[in-house]
């Protein structure tokens, strides 16, 4: 689909090259992470499988699996929707106004995830902007609670998340052969079908690598959600964060840990292998 | 396929990108079912003509018409033409066989149809059977025969190539050159075909229509092209010849140290002119029975390029020149003097027109087989 070039020149040397990457990594990530894995059997000392079978069958953590996944499903498809088209915008602009594109999509990446959280409180609480903004057209007469919902915290994720999908997206727009467009025109594709038939299959796997990397980090999302949403949209984070803060249950926090990590790697698996299958193997014509 | 070729014409076509002009005031006549190249050097306007008859782009001033109809803002996908890019320009996301079915698709042709057109369409560029296989497994000279499927699978009334040739190696694009013409014979599909290569030009065209900096320097046979090339431009661009500089007098062609020429008078204002020969109008001795001029160049630079000697030469006209000479006569060193006899009845006059020679963006080698008494020389124009 899309064309990788590879330098032969450099293949020899590059296991060398990582190495120290590896090394911190190893230190750094893999041993943590066993660590959790490891805890959550053995935390208590007799544990096994008990961590696992109280968290899958305690209803307020299947509750808050439940709230982190769905939060993290709808804001991936949002951020895909929108960074996508974002990302066509910058790439059918002239130069000038696509770099401040890329600007305003990027400016908000160089301030701290606690600050964009607190701003979009700002902007949705009762006495915040939006609300004042539409007293003042007279569209209400009384503040529409915004902030501690759902809406609220999807909005914030989905901001927060965007050049995870516009930046992918944008580089594989950016490598598109107009000569390709100029092609499908020729054969009578006018530009909407163009669009949908020869750019979108081109910039797809840079839309999907924007979505895997956005859910990824939507799972794991804390700050925003607990500062945005209300009860009903805790995420797991929270139970983890609790176990191990409030109660220094390890045991069940590695339990929750990994059960989130087995479900992330499982929900990509199945999902590369849909987008491999559409694009991969369609119909013949 | 039944096709129905269209005529092509272009009124004082002109387009601009900001203050650089791309092409001005281009006037053009391509009949039904004929082949016609556009040659010249990058630059040229020659691309930007085939964007605009192609509807890529619209010209700022001037109409385009196929068959009469104007079709100047008319969208590329309404306009029935089918384009050969050089880098191919195949869908990498699609098959090769869902490439040629594009078109069709487009224009809704059921699927049963399709799928023996797209079979037609292959087998017409003798790759029956790669319809499962992918663009990149395929090879640059089968890629493009798949672009060409593609492009004649509709049956379009125009077919439009840009050096739909230049990405292949130089044996391989021989090859297509005769395949594709072929195919227009066999049908009847009028062509436009983009090339810097005068060679590929000359071989394949009906008619050649010669651009440089914008405009039509020549429009004509590819004999007409070379036998009687209108500028110094075409004589320098279209293949090898030797120059001398001279001037019109209005009874006679004088040059420098050679004296009166005694050519036919050239049809052209008095002034500078350019004298040219083509390699077959040269030879080292004087054949008893042709009028010829006698000049005697001496040798700068030589190297032996396998068969011929090339050498630079200095005319005594303070011309320079590259004559490639049969290396049996002898090794023509630094130096060393070299007899031309250049055939009167075969020279060619054209105005001067003082630009810079294209000899530099165009040096390709020549195959021609050199007799003795013959010799290739292509011009360097330092006059």
């Amino acid at each position: 689909m899309v064309t990788a070039r590879v330098r032969d020149g450099r293949s020899a040397a590059s296991p060398l090259l990582v190495m120290p990457l590896l090394t911190l990594l190893a230190i750094f990530f893999l041993i943590p992470l066993g660590t959790v894995v490891v805890r959550s059997f053995t935390y208590p000392a007799d544990a096994g499988l008990a961590n696992y079978v109280r968290v899958l069958t305690d209803p307020v953590s299947l509750q808050y699996a439940g709230n982190t996944f769905r939060m993290a499903l709808i804001v991936t498809v949002l951020a895909v929707i929108i960074g996508y088209f974002y990302a066509y915008a910058m790439y059918k602009s002239r130069p000038g106004w696509r770099i401040f594109l890329l600007f305003a999509a990027l400016l908000p990446f160089w301030t701290s995830l606690l600050v964009r959280s607190f701003a979009w409180t700002v902007i949705l609480r009762d006495t915040g902007i939006f609300n004042q903004l539409l007293i003042g057209l007279g569209l209400i007469d009384e503040p529409i609670p915004l902030l501690r919902t759902s809406f609220a915290v999807t909005v914030g994720m989905t901001q927060i998340l965007l050049p995870f999908v516009i930046l992918p997206c944008w580089a594989a727009m950016a490598r598109v052969d107009a000569g390709l467009l100029s092609a499908s025109r020729s054969l009578g594709a006018g530009p909407v079908a163009t669009f949908w038939r020869v750019f979108v299959p081109l910039t797809a796997p840079g839309a999907a690598a924007g979505a895997v990397l956005t859910f990824i980090l939507a799972v794991g999302y804390y700050i925003t959600p607990v500062l945005l949403g209300g009860p009903a949209d805790q995420p797991i984070a929270v139970l983890i964060e609790s176990a191990v803060q409030q109660r220094g249950d390890w045991g069940t926090a590695g339990a929750l840990a990994t059960l989130v990590l087995i479900a992330v790697v499982l929900l990509l698996a199945a999902g590369w292998g849909l987008l491999a299958r559409a694009f991969l193997s369609r119909k013949e014509a | 396929m039944a096709i129905d070729a269209t005529s092509v014409t272009l009124r004082s076509v002109t387009k601009s990108y900001g203050q650089a002009i791309a092409v001005e005031g281009i006037d053009l006549t391509i009949n039904r079912g004929e082949f016609v190249s556009m040659l010249g050097p990058s630059g040229s306007g020659k691309t930007t003509t085939l964007k605009m008859i192609a509807g890529f782009e619209a010209p700022n001033s001037g109409q385009i018409t196929f068959d009469g109809d104007d079709v100047t803002n008319v969208a590329p996908e309404k306009r029935n033409i089918g384009v050969v890019f050089q880098n191919y320009s195949l869908f990498p996301h699609l098959t090769v066989g869902q490439n040629v079915a594009f078109p069709l698709k487009m224009r809704k042709v059921p699927a049963a149809e399709r799928a023996k057109r797209v079979a037609d369409a292959l087998a017409l560029v003798e790759l029956a059977g790669y319809e499962r296989r992918r663009p990149d497994s395929l090879s640059g000279g089968q890629q493009q025969r798949v672009a060409i499927a593609r492009a004649l699978v509709f049956e379009p009334s125009l077919l439009v190539m840009d050096e739909p040739l230049g990405a292949l190696d130089r044996r391989l694009r021989e090859v297509m050159q005769l395949e594709i013409k072929a195919l227009h014979e066999r049908l009847g599909v009028t062509v436009i075909y983009v090339t810097h290569d005068q060679e590929e030009a000359l071989t394949m065209s009906d008619r050649i229509v010669v651009f440089s900096q914008g405009r039509v320097e020549q429009v004509g046979t590819p004999r007409e092209i070379y036998d009687e090339p209108a500028t110094e431009f075409v004589a320098d661009f279209v293949g090898e010849s030797l120059a001398l500089t001279a001037a019109w007098t209005g009874t006679d062609v004088v040059a420098e140290n050679v004296g009166g020429l005694s050519i036919a008078a050239p049809d052209l204002p008095t002034g500078p002119v350019r004298v040219l020969w083509r390699p077959h109008a040269i030879s080292l001795e004087p054949i008893s029975d042709a009028h010829e001029i006698h000049v005697r160049a001496r040798v700068l630079t030589s190297g032996y390029a396998g068969g011929v000697v090339r050498a630079r030469i200095a005319l005594p006209t303070h011309d320079e020149g590259i004559v490639s000479i049969p290396a049996v006569g002898g090794d023509y060193t630094t130096g060393a003097s070299i007899d031309l006899y250049l055939r009167a009845d075969r020279a060619i006059v054209v105005p001067t027109d003082g630009r810079a020679t294209p000899s530099d963006l165009e040096a390709s080698p020549s195959d021609m087989e050199a007799s003795p008494n013959t010799l290739e020389a292509f011009g360097a124009d330092h006059g």
